[in-house]
């Protein structure tokens, strides 16, 4: 227990640091985004006039003090563009990245880990080829191309599935699942196929091992051997990679999400870059890495969960 | 017999007869139906005085009006003005309301919600300053605003047919403002409003039942709006390939921004018009007066007679937009003359010679680009064409907005560090004014050229009030536009729109202008 709380209060420094970073980085990467709202068109007055408006003729410093106080009372700031909320936009768009990263993963290791114990445990030259032929097309296609020929096949030909678009939860969950099907499987199997690797690698590693000799010369069935003493073992890199997949899946999702039109946050965020509006920058980011630090926390309790080695460490 | 033949003669004459009157009445306009739409940009907040980009007006366009439009021809018409004149030393607009007119709330407009909306836009838009010569908004009646300049402007009028200048009610509005920060649905008179924002995905307007109407016969923006559909819904998709499918499968029933590369793919899908119109904004490129070879008038001449616009049309737009070197596109005709239709001609050999006179040799001329689609196809095709010409053009790719940061760096107080700045597209705008001064007037050209005769043929044209005359100065600008060359405009951009045959009574037109009021779905 106090492990988990110290890990807790070692999120808060990092935090504050991330903040700050983020601050100063959107700033020091050049364009403009009173440029942007003014117009190409606009007059030396005009740009003037905006940039008063939104603050950013403050010294750099001030906006920050401004920005962190308010952020301590909780008050991310307005969108420079649009004027909303950003935390409003924050609350709306989390779930939905955080329901597409978590079906992906479903998915992926729903694939993945059975895909690749098998792999493992029989082992031919055919076999072997069709894994590393099926596992390679998963890491080079792109997740755009997957998720087009999906759309394109399922939705367009078959039409089983709604091309795009999302339902929240609370429409049903049939609703719900037509609409996120099909960007979780085209997520979920790309991210299968590294999980997949991996599995398969580290248990061939963990079956040449003298306790799974051990294990088998004292007569236990072969699936025992294999689940029980062997997979348990091979998981903590698999654990590892599948925890880092869903920080990346979660932030990273943006062709996905573009594509298959979820409100997610990844499309939100590059929006708020390419257009340099920083408050939408600074929230999102700020977000995001808080989750990352707790998607690592959370990995380290399961290690824990699955090595007990670990829990007297 | 003869019965027979005359009797089945008649009866065909009868059904040749009524054939067409049949087809007519299928195409009647009806009532009725959702219309989809799939459009690339959610706008992101529905406040009409907060936005000017081109996503959020497409939608607002159907939701709120303004108190004069454009008709087809882009003169100003009206709108929720009926009439208006102006006083003899031009300070003094005046305005008679149309009566009857009711927000989508219920409430009946007035001159109250007008002054309101003016005065909420002198403190809050991005455009604020176009209205800075606003002194007094006055309401001697409820049908009759009045605006008193502090000086005769020719740029008042035409501004109040911009999209950013929507009139809300004021109380519903000042209510929304004081609780929320802003207005997320706005009360205003349009055929349609909203009824569901889901952000990041869609938008349902449903028929203002309230609305009716103008008498004139509809024209551009102008005229009668007639709401055919009980709804429209706009989906938000910003993939180009996704919203192809989309209208493929019949998810929506109009697409926007179709890419040229897709043209050919869906003229061959039964069922689906698609058009291309030329649209009002255009490509143009700038020389640097600060720095190197741009200053010198020949090497400006030589890269204006190196370039064909008619093939740089081809490789970037498959041959949609339209060739043109004038500030003002075909579609503003109000604006254009003889010297606005004239293009540079194509001729190597003559720019080898006046590179030759100033001694250029092969030096490198730096350009920077966004790095995108569109304007990495205009920077290559110009590469190849200069070099025929031995003008070594090179290309730096960077991000949009950063480019863009390049490009005006005079707005830093910075000379520019670039030889050739590339604008990928300018915005519509109604007045001249708007482009020859602000493109290229000594305060505002983004190469820092400078030309006192020029100065003042824009300053001239800006004082002027007769329309006659400064469609003449501003003949002469552009004649001196194409001499000078301290700009090259290379052409206008297409608009690309494809659509169900079920959609009737669509016209494809630049999206500052789109609508779908007066469309309806075939049965």
């Amino acid at each position: 227990m106090g492990y988990v709380v110290r890990r807790v209060v070692a999120v808060i420094p990092i935090w504050w640091v991330v903040a700050s970073i983020v601050f100063v980085l959107v700033r020091l990467v050049p364009g403009d985004p009173v440029l942007l709202i003014a117009g190409t068109d606009a007059s030396a007055e005009q740009v003037r006039e905006i940039r008063t408006s939104l603050g950013l003729d403050l010294p750099v410093q001030e906006q920050y003090v401004r920005w962190f106080g308010r952020l301590l009372h909780g008050d991310m700031g307005r969108s420079l563009f649009s004027r909303e909320p950003v935390a409003r936009d924050l609350v709306d768009r989390v779930p939905v990245s955080l329901q597409l990263a978590l079906s992906a993963t479903v998915v992926s290791v729903l694939i993945a880990i059975p895909a690749g114990v098998v792999a493992a445990a029989r082992r031919s030259a055919l076999s072997e080829a069709a894994f590393a032929a099926v596992t390679m097309t998963g890491v080079c296609v792109p997740s755009f191309v997957m998720g087009l020929l999906l759309m394109l096949v399922l939705s367009v030909w078959a039409g089983l599935f709604p091309i795009r678009g999302y339902e929240p939860l609370s429409q049903g969950v049939v609703n719900w699942a037509r609409y996120m099907a099909l960007p979780a499987v085209a997520y979920g199997l790309i991210q299968a196929a590294g999980v997949a690797r991996m599995t398969r690698a580290t248990l061939l590693e963990v079956l040449g091992e003298d306790f799974v000799r051990t294990a088998r010369a004292k007569g236990l069935a072969g699936w025992v051997v294999l689940y029980k003493h062997a997979l348990r073992n091979a998981l903590i890199p698999v654990v590892t990679l599948i925890g880092l997949n869903v920080g990346v899946l979660f932030t990273g999702a943006v062709v996905i999400e573009t594509l298959f039109g979820l409100p997610g946050l990844g499309a939100f965020l590059v929006t708020g870059i390419l257009k340099r509006d920083y408050p939408i920058v600074q929230g999102a980011i700020l977000f995001i890495s808080t989750f990352l630090v707790l998607v690592n926390l959370g990995v380290d309790l399961l290690y824990r969960a699955i090595d007990p080695r670990l829990r007297r460490a | 017999m003869a019965l027979l033949i005359r009797s089945v003669a008649w009866l065909s004459l009868a059904v040749l007869l009524a054939l067409p009157a049949l087809s007519v009445a299928q195409d009647a306009p009806r009532k009725g139906g959702e219309i989809r739409i799939a459009t690339y940009g959610d706008p992101g907040t529905l406040d009409p005085h907060i936005t000017t980009d081109v996503p959020a007006l497409r939608i607002r366009n159907q939701i709120c009006e303004t108190l004069i439009t454009w008709d087809a021809q882009t003169k100003e018409a009206p709108m929720l003005a009926d009439s208006w004149e102006n006083s003899a030393d031009g300070t003094v607009w005046t305005f008679k309301l149309r009566r009857g007119v009711k927000f989508h709330g219920g409430q009946t407009m007035r001159a109250a919600d007008v002054k309101y909306s003016f005065e909420r836009i002198l403190k809050v838009s991005p455009r604020k300053t176009d209205y800075h010569m606003i002194k007094e908004i006055r309401t001697p009646d409820d049908l009759t605003v009045q605006f008193v300049l502090s000086t005769r402007s020719n740029a008042f009028f035409p501004a109040l047919a911009m999209y950013w200048t929507q009139v809300v009610e004021a109380a519903s509005t000042e209510k929304q403002v004081k609780e929320t920060g802003g207005v997320s649905t706005p009360n205003c008179t349009g055929p349609f409003k909203v009824s569901e924002y889901r952000r990041g995905q869609w938008l349902k307007l449903v028929r203002h039942d309230g609305y009716v109407p103008r008498p004139e016969k509809p024209s551009g923006m102008a005229g009668a709006r007639v709401a055919y559909a009980d709804s429209l819904t706009f989906s938000f998709i910003p993939d180009a390939n996704v919203r192809l499918l989309s209208l493929q499968q019949g998810e929506v029933h109009y697409i926007e921004r179709v890419l040229p590369e897709q043209v050919e793919q869906l003229k061959k899908m039964p069922g689906v018009e698609v058009v291309a119109i030329p649209g009002t904004q255009w490509t143009a490129i700038y020389f640097n007066f600060t720095k190197g070879w741009g200053q010198k008038k020949e090497f400006r001449q030589a890269v204006a007679l190196t370039l064909n616009y008619d093939e740089l049309n081809r490789a970037v737009f498959y041959g949609t937009g339209k060739p043109n070197n004038s500030m003002i596109p075909e579609s503003q005709a109000v604006w254009r003359t003889k010297e606005h239709a004239r293009m540079h001609p194509y001729d190597v050999e003559k720019a080898k010679t006046l590179l030759k006179q100033i001694g250029y040799n092969g030096e490198p001329i730096d350009m920077p680009i966004p790095k995108e689609t569109v304007s990495d196809l205009f920077g290559q095709s110009m590469q190849a064409q200069l070099a025929k010409a031995g003008i070594n053009l090179k290309i730096t790719y960077m991000e949009q907005a950063a480019q863009l940061d390049l490009v005006y760096s005079r707005r830093r107080n910075q000379p520019p560090p670039w030889d050739i700045a590339f604008l990928g597209g300018s915005a519509f705008r109604p007045d001249p004014d708007q482009h020859y001064y602000t493109r290229a007037h000594t305060s505002a050209h983004v190469g820092m050229y400078s030309n006192p005769a020029y100065d003042k043929l824009v300053e001239d044209a800006r004082k002027e009030t007769s329309f006659e005359k400064r469609k003449a100065l501003y003949a002469q600008a552009q004649a001196m536009i194409m001499d000078e060359a301290p700009l090259i405009v290379i052409g206008n951009l297409p608009y690309i729109e494809a659509y169900s045959k079920k959609l009737r009574g669509v016209e494809v037109r630049d999206p500052h202008f789109d609508y779908f009021w007066n469309v309806w779905l075939a049965r």
